[in-house]
C-alpha cells in the first residue's frame, strides 16, 4: 500500500529499474560482481585487501630473486646441502663457500622469515583490531543495523572475508617462503628448521598465527569498542601467546631419544632438533647430565662407579618437523576457532 | 495546519505503531528507561521530548532493535523489532547520522540497495539527494552536515519504511535545511502514511511538525497523547499576583491536588498545577483543567512549547496518557511491589472545552480550594488505564 506507483506494477519494470540503478552506481562505486553485505565489506577493507596483496605479490617476487641467487651460488659452489662443519665427504673443504654463502644470503632469509614470524601480529593490529572497533567508535554500526540485514549475518561477512584473504595471503607467503627454504634453508644456512625464524615462518604455521591474530583483534576490537587500545592489546597478546608457544613447542610430541655407547662420538645426525642430553647405565636407567660434574675426583672414576655405559640424546629428528607443525598450528587454529564463537556470542547477546 | 493531520486517521485508530508495555533497559547499573507503557497509532508524526538522559535515544534504539530489552515487550508494527520482518519495516537515523566517510554518496546509496534487497527505492533516494545538490561522487567525509543529513535521509527513505525514527535529525543544520528537511517528513507522512517518531530537545522545531506527543521524564512516560488533546486538557493562566510577601520565583508545581501550591489562588490551586512562574508581580501558571476557570484570570491555549517547558520545569507533574496512547495488549504483571502510578487524566478530547483564546473563562462563584466543582459539559472521568481501546 505503500509506493506500488515508484516500483512499478510488475517485476520487469522493477527490474528495469534495479539495472538502471546498478549502472548508474557503477559510476561512484565501480563494476564489482559482489553483492551486498560482501561487498560492503570488500568496499570499507579494500585498501586493506589492496595492502595484502602488495605485500604478498612484493614478497614473492624478492623471495624468488633471492631464491634464484641462492640456486646460483649454490650450484656454483656445488655446496648444496652443506653445512659449515660437515661429515659428507661431498662437502669437504667447502667451508669457505658455506661461510660465504651465509654472510651473503642467509640475511635475506633471516628478514623473509622475520617476516612471516611478525606477519601475523601486523594484520592482527591493523586488519583484526579496527574491524568492528573503528565501527563501534564511530557508531557505523548503527548504519548497518538499521537496515533490513541482520547482525549476525553482517559480522558473518565482516569476519569472514577478512579471514579469507588472510588465509589466502599468508598461505601463498608461507609457500613461497617453503621454496626458497628447499633451497637455501637449514644446513647451507645454518638456519635450521627448529629456529624460531625458520619453525615460525614454515607451513601452516604462520597461517593459523595469521588467522588466529585476525581472531584476538576482532574480540578485543568487539569487547574493548576502541580502535588504538585494541591494537595494543592485540599485539600484547600475540606476544605473549607466540612466546608461550616457544617453550610448549619441543613437548608436542614426544621426543625420539639417541643413545651413543661410551667409545662413540656423540652426533646426532644433521637437522636434528637437540633436547635433552644425559647418561645411560648398563641397566638402563638415566643419570642426570651433571652427575658427575660436582665431582672433584676422577671424573672417569665417577663415571664408572655409576655404571655409565653411553650417553642417551633426546631429540626432534627432521622427520618431526611436519608432525610438530601441524600439531602447533591446530592447537593455535582451535584457539582462534573459540576466539571467533566468543566474538559471534558476544555480538549476539549485544546486538541480538 | 499540520495539526488537523491527526484526524486523517480515526482516534485510537485501529493500526499500532508502537507498542511498548514495561519496558526498561539497564546499563550495567543504571537504568536508561523503567516501567515505560504507551501505545503510538499509527500513522502520526510523534515528538519524542524529554530532557538529557530521560531514555529518548534508549526508547528508539529499543524500538529498531537496535539494543534488546532488560526487560518487558516492544513491537513495532505488531512484530518484534529485532527479528527480520520488524528490521524491514523500520527505518532509525541514529543520533549524529553515522556514515561511512570513506564512501561517496553514490556508494552509500548502493550500500542501502545492497542491504535493504527488494525493498529499495532507488529512484527516491537519488531524487532526495539531487533535490539537496549533493553530489553523487563526493565522498560524505567531506559533505557539510546538512548534506550529509540529506543522504542519511535518503537512506533511511529509501527503504520505505512504515516506521521512521529519527533520534536528534534536525539538530546540526541551519535554519533553511531544518525547513528542507521538515518539509521531507511531513511529504513523507501524507505520502506513504509512515508513522515518524522524532526525538528532539529543540521544542520549537516540533511545533507544526508533529501531531502526537510523548514525553519521557526519568525513564518513564509522562505524557502521551495527540498534541491538538495533550494542550486542550491544558491552560495556561496569566494575571496579576500580588499577595505579600510573595511566592518565591519558580512556584514547585506537579502535586496532583494542588495541596502543595502554597501561596497560590485557590481559584488556580482548584487544577492541576503543573507550573506556576512569578514574573514582575504577574503570574503565570500552566494547569490541567479541571472545570471551568474562574477569577481574575486570563486563560490561553498554551503552545507546544510552553506546555512541554512547563513539564520540563516540573519533573514530578503528574503523569497524562490519553486513551489512544493505551496498550491494546494487556498490561504485564511484574513486580507487585512497585504499583504503577494511577494513569489518570481526562478522557483526552472527548467533549473537551475549548478554551478561549482571550479573556477569562467564566466568571463564577470561587470554589473552595481542594476539590473542584464539576460543571458544564466537561466531564472529567477518573481513567483507569485499561479497555481505553476504541
Amino acid at each position: 500500500m505503500s509506493t506500488t506507483a515508484h516500483q512499478g506494477t510488475g517485476g520487469r519494470a522493477h527490474t528495469a529499474d534495479g539495472t538502471q540503478e546498478t549502472g548508474r552506481a557503477g559510476e561512484g562505486g565501480g563494476r564489482t560482481p559482489l553483492r551486498g553485505l560482501v561487498w560492503l565489506v570488500w568496499r570499507q577493507h579494500r585498501a586493506a585487501f589492496g595492502a595484502l596483496c602488495l605485500i604478498v605479490i612484493g614478497g614473492a617476487v624478492w623471495l624468488a630473486v633471492l631464491r634464484g641467487r641462492m640456486a646460483g651460488y649454490l650450484d656454483a659452489h656445488h655446496i648444496a646441502g652443506c653445512s659449515l662443519i660437515s661429515l659428507d665427504p661431498r662437502c669437504a673443504g667447502t667451508q669457505e663457500a658455506v661461510s660465504d654463502f651465509r654472510g651473503a644470503y642467509a640475511p635475506s632469509l633471516r628478514y623473509a622469515a622475520m617476516g612471516l614470524l611478525l606477519f601475523p601480529a601486523v594484520v592482527g593490529v591493523f586488519l583484526g583490531a579496527p574491524l568492528i572497533a573503528r565501527e563501534l567508535e564511530s557508531g557505523t554500526h548503527k548504519v548497518v543495523l538499521t537496515q533490513s540485514v541482520s547482525p549476525l549475518r553482517w559480522l558473518a561477512a565482516k569476519t569472514a572475508l577478512p579471514a579469507l584473504a588472510v588465509l589466502a595471503a599468508t598461505s601463498a607467503l608461507s609457500a613461497v617462503f617453503a621454496w626458497v627454504w628447499q633451497v637455501g634453508g637449514d644446513e647451507v644456512s645454518g638456519t635450521y628448521w627448529y629456529s624460531v625464524l625458520g619453525f615460525n615462518a614454515l607451513g601452516p604455521v604462520p597461517v593459523a598465527y595469521a588467522l588466529l591474530a585476525l581472531a584476538v583483534g576482532t574480540l578485543a576490537g568487539l569487547l574493548l569498542r576502541r580502535t588504538v587500545a585494541s591494537m595494543a592489546v592485540t599485539l600484547g597478546v600475540m606476544a605473549v601467546v607466540q612466546n608461550l608457544f616457544l617453550l610448549v613447542r619441543p613437548y608436542l610430541r614426544p621426543t625420539a631419544s639417541a643413545v651413543f655407547p661410551n667409545h662413540e662420538s656423540v652426533q646426532l645426525p644433521d637437522g636434528s632438533w637437540p633436547q635433552q642430553q644425559g647418561y645411560v647405565t648398563g641397566s638402563g636407567a638415566r643419570l642426570a647430565d651433571n652427575a658427575c660434574a660436582s665431582f672433584t675426583g676422577d671424573y672417569e672414576a665417577c663415571l664408572r662407579d655409576h655404571g655409565v655405559a653411553g650417553t642417551y640424546y633426546d631429540n626432534h629428528p627432521v622427520s618431526h618437523h611436519w608432525p610438530l607443525a601441524w600439531t602447533e598450528a591446530g592447537i593455535v587454529l582451535v584457539l582462534a576457532v573459540a576466539l571467533t564463537v566468543i566474538v559471534f556470542r558476544v555480538f549476539k547477546r549485544r546486538f541480538g | 495546519m499540520t495539526r488537523s493531520m491527526g484526524g486523517r486517521t480515526g482516534r485510537a485508530s485501529g493500526r499500532t505503531a508502537i507498542e511498548v508495555i514495561g519496558l526498561g533497559k539497564r546499563y550495567r547499573r543504571r537504568w536508561a528507561l523503567r516501567d515505560c507503557t504507551f501505545r503510538l497509532p499509527a500513522g502520526r508524526i510523534c515528538a519524542l521530548v524529554g530532557p538529557s538522559g530521560a531514555g529518548k535515544t534508549t526508547l528508539l534504539s529499543l524500538a529498531s532493535g537496535l539494543i534488546r530489552p532488560t526487560e518487558g515487550v516492544v513491537r513495532a508494527g505488531g512484530a518484534d523489532p529485532a527479528t527480520a520482518s520488524g528490521r524491514v519495516r523500520t527505518a532509525h537515523l541514529t543520533q549524529g547520522k553515522p556514515l561511512y566517510p570513506r564512501l561517496t554518496v553514490a556508494e552509500t546509496l548502493r550500500m542501502g540497495r545492497e542491504l535493504n534487497p527488494g525493498r529499495w527505492n532507488g529512484a527516491r533516494a537519488e531524487r532526495i539527494v539531487r533535490d539537496g545538490q549533493v553530489p553523487l561522487d563526493a565522498r560524505v567525509g567531506t559533505l557539510s552536515a546538512g548534506r550529509r543529513t540529506r543522504v542519511a535521509f535518503a537512506l533511511a527513505l529509501a527503504k520505505e519504511p512504515e516506521l521512521l525514527l529519527l533520534d536528534e535529525p534536525l539538530a546540526d543544520l541551519d535554519p533553511l535545511g531544518r525547513h528542507q528537511i521538515a518539509g521531507l517528513l511531513l511529504a513523507q507522512a501524507a505520502e506513504h502514511g509512515t508513522t515518524i517518531v522524532l526525538a528532539s530537545h529543540v521544542l520549537a522545531e516540533l511545533d507544526g511538525i508533529c501531531d502526537y506527543l510523548l514525553l519521557l521524564g526519568g525513564g518513564r512516560v509522562r505524557l502521551a497523547g495527540e498534541v491538538d488533546d495533550v494542550i486542550g486538557a491544558h491552560a495556561l493562566l496569566m494575571g496579576p499576583h500580588g499577595t505579600s510577601g510573595g511566592p518565591p520565583q519558580g512556584i514547585a508545581g506537579g502535586s496532583p491536588r494542588g495541596s502543595a501550591a502554597a501561596g497560590l489562588p485557590p481559584e488556580i490551586a482548584a487544577h492541576t498545577v503543573v507550573d506556576a512562574q512569578l514574573t514582575a508581580g504577574q503570574l503565570t501558571a500552566l494547569v490541567r483543567r479541571k472545570g471551568p476557570f474562574t477569577g481574575p484570570w486570563e486563560a490561553v491555549e498554551p503552545s507546544l512549547e510552553e506546555l512541554l517547558l512547563a513539564y520540563l520545569r516540573a519533573p514530578d507533574a503528574p503523569e497524562l496518557i490519553a486513551p489512544s496512547a493505551e496498550p491494546v495488549s494487556p498490561r504485564l504483571r511484574h513486580k507487585p511491589g512497585v504499583p504503577g502510578l494511577p494513569r489518570n487524566g481526562p478522557a483526552a478530547g472527548a467533549g473537551a472545552v475549548p478554551v478561549t483564546r482571550t479573556g477569562p473563562a467564566g466568571r463564577g462563584t470561587p470554589h473552595p480550594a481542594g476539590r473542584p466543582a464539576v460543571a458544564g459539559p466537561a466531564v472529567y472521568d477518573q481513567h483507569n488505564g485499561k479497555g481505553a481501546v476504541a
